[in-house]
């Protein structure tokens, strides 16, 4: 039967098998591989370690199976605050900090269902500003504007 | 050792670094009261600010950041029934039903006094504990190094508990593998970095520790739809109580503040152990020895079943800074945290630390009772007015939480691949939590990854490849000799178990 440990010992066996294939590709060190250690040994070493582990985990004592868990989750706000984290990254080079911030924080609450102007504009803006007066005036780090403001 | 301590006293007492221990304790306990967010969290969203300071400054803010969050935690295992940490479970047994009878401030009040003393005892233990430790290990080499880190890997997943043995051991080797992307230090080969000019440095310790605990906790927040920003807004509304305790109650705990202090402090030195199964211990060392109605009292509101988990989760954290500051392996999520600071500051903890940064060092340890003070004086009277800072909706919380982990990672980076990397760790790392696999063994291997393969590196060079390095110096031995026994310690467990239940079927 499918639980928690045959998923987490399958999708870590699955890791641990492409990280040591990666791991024979390294470069040896060529002669830099004194006492017989070079770059690739310990990552071989590790990727042999993870596959014992996850297959004595995949076939250890049964987890608890994890669809009892998942279905009382709330997934669309959680999966909305990462893609607000994306956006933020996205938006950050070209609208700089002040504007991505706030963008980032209406967006999320608005996610979160918030939905008073009123909470949404009096929690983001000064968080904003005080961040932003704290780090440019008081610790003295400089924050380049947007792209779009160049 | 004496001028370490008066230049470590000059340090911690300057105007600025009791401003720091203050700030940092305050910090800790709002942060350590926030549901779902521990003392790892709050040290983790502390450190782009130490960055700013001077590495004796920072080191006294994340300890003062440490007391304060337990401390919150134990606050609001109290107040609303809900430990941000393991190590405050205990604490909900008794001090919940005793805050529920009207007797809040009496709980706070007990668990701060009996924190501070565990806190005291255990640095007064520490003063003396870490400067033998210290002088011990000045004549360690590589290969004693390595058998440390090992050990300190393998007691972090012996003592992990039942079922999650081999799961630590795993994500132990996942952190392992973590830390090996990014160039190779001797070889200068790139490993692991898919060509990506941003991976050369290799994962920044501080993204992975952000995305891990704070950006996974605060998603796991909005997954898992907890709110208890409501029961604690009612909980400060409610009644306190008072804040004094009579000299009928204090005679009651001292006994088992005293025993708890030395027994916190000693586990707190095993690595791995931590202040969780120290507070578990102490309170069931208690209930043992306690008798007839004392110990019907246990989980029901008793004084004692409060004082002791409390008085040993403290003294085991003040105990854990003694395997960090002296052989430079943290035995514990938290103090790993710390060691990744420590290291991002050009400070390589161990015995070297002791003798070439005394002031660091001793104004840590200073620092750290220090910080017991403020959270006697200043914190505990401020906690009702604190708890009700903390009825802030969690829509408007878990933004601000990730605005600062996010900001955080790039104040430091300026990089905006920091950013996605960041998300993308976070993700994982919650489905890691979804399929129970503890992180922090991961953050423990991450951290000491780079360590341990230089000096298995130079441990192999002087034997000329030959593993009988591990063997080879009485030390190295000694120390693979205790980490085979601490690996047996799960094995020992299943066996007493199944002797238990065979018992139980006999008879």
């Amino acid at each position: 039967m499918i639980n928690k440990n045959t998923i987490g010992g399958l999708l870590l066996l699955l890791f641990s098998l492409g990280y040591g294939l990666m791991a024979l590709q390294l470069d040896s060190g060529g002669g830099l591989a004194a006492g017989g250690f070079s770059p690739r040994t310990l990552p071989l070493i590790l990727a042999v370690a993870g596959m014992v582990l996850s297959l004595l985990l995949m076939f250890s004592a049964p987890g608890p199976a994890p669809a009892e868990q998942l279905a009382n989750f709330k997934w669309r706000p959680a999966l909305l605050l990462c893609g607000m984290m994306l956006v933020y990254a996205a938006i950050f080079p070209y609208l700089g900090f002040v504007l991505a911030t706030i963008v980032f924080l209406i967006g999320a609450m608005l996610v979160l269902g918030i939905r008073s102007p009123k909470v949404l504009l009096l929690a983001a803006l000064p968080i904003t500003a005080g961040f932003w007066l704290i780090l440019n005036q008081l610790l003295g780090i400089y924050l380049a504007p947007g792209a779009l403001f160049l | 050792m004496w001028e370490g301590i008066e230049s470590g006293l000059a340090t911690a007492f300057t105007a600025s670094n009791l401003a720091v221990v203050v700030i940092g304790c305050f910090a800790g306990t709002i942060i350590g009261m926030l549901p779902g967010l521990g003392p790892i969290s709050a040290i983790a969203l502390m450190i782009p600010i130490t960055y700013g300071l001077d590495p004796a400054a920072a080191m006294i803010l994340m300890a003062g950041v440490y007391y304060g969050a337990i401390f919150g935690g134990s606050t609001s295992s109290i107040l609303i029934n809900a430990p941000g940490v393991a190590g405050t479970v205990a604490t909900t047994f008794d001090g919940y039903p005793l805050a529920r009878r009207g007797q809040a401030g009496k709980a706070l009040a007990i668990a701060a006094y009996a924190s501070f003393t565990g806190g005291t005892v255990a640095a007064l233990l520490l003063i003396f504990a870490a400067p033998a430790l210290a002088s011990v290990s000045l004549s360690f080499q590589s290969a004693d190094y390595f058998a440390l880190m090992f050990l300190g890997l393998i007691a972090v997943c012996a003592f992990a508990g039942k079922g999650y043995v081999l799961k630590s051991l795993l994500m132990t080797v996942f952190g392992l593998m973590l830390a090996t992307v990014g160039t190779d230090p001797t070889a200068g080969v790139p490993r692991f970095t898919f060509g990506q000019i941003d991976l050369i440095d290799g994962i920044s310790f501080l993204l992975l520790a952000m995305a891990c605990f704070a950006i996974s906790e605060a998603l796991m927040t909005i997954l898992k739809d907890e709110d208890s920003a409501q029961m604690a807004a009612s909980a400060a509304k409610g009644t306190m109580g008072s804040l004094l305790l009579k000299k009928r109650e204090v005679k009651e705990i001292a006994p088992a503040v005293g025993r708890s202090s030395v027994l916190g402090f000693f586990v707190g030195v095993l690595p791995g152990a931590g202040g969780t199964i120290a507070s578990f211990l102490a309170w069931g060392m208690e209930k043992g020895l306690a008798r007839g109605r004392d110990r019907e009292a246990f989980g029901k509101g008793s004084l004692r079943g409060l004082a002791a988990p409390e008085t040993a989760n403290n003294a085991a954290s003040t105990g854990s800074f003694v395997p960090l500051l002296t052989l430079g392996i943290p035995g514990s999520g938290t103090t790993a945290v710390m060691l990744g600071a420590l290291l991002s500051f050009g400070i390589q903890p161990g015995p070297r630390l002791y003798i070439e940064e005394p002031a660091v060092f001793w104004s840590v340890i200073i620092s750290m009772y220090v910080g017991n003070i403020v959270l006697l004086i200043l914190n505990l009277p401020l906690i009702p007015y604190i708890a009700r800072l903390l009825a802030v909706r969690k829509e408007i919380l878990v933004p601000m939480i990730l605005f600062f982990s996010l900001i955080g990672v790039y104040l430091v980076s300026f990089n905006v691949f920091d950013l996605w990397l960041m998300v993308l760790v976070g993700v994982v790392a919650i489905g890691l939590r979804l399929l129970d696999l503890p992180l922090a063994p991961m953050i423990l291997g991450f951290i000491l990854g780079d360590i341990l393969e230089d000096n298995l590196r130079r441990a192999l060079i002087i034997s000329n490849g030959s593993p009988d390095f591990l063997w080879a110096r009485p030390s190295t031995l000694f120390i693979m000799a205790i980490a085979a026994l601490i690996a047996l310690v799960p094995l020992l467990g299943r066996w007493r178990t199944g002797r238990t239940v065979q018992a139980g079927e006999g008879g």
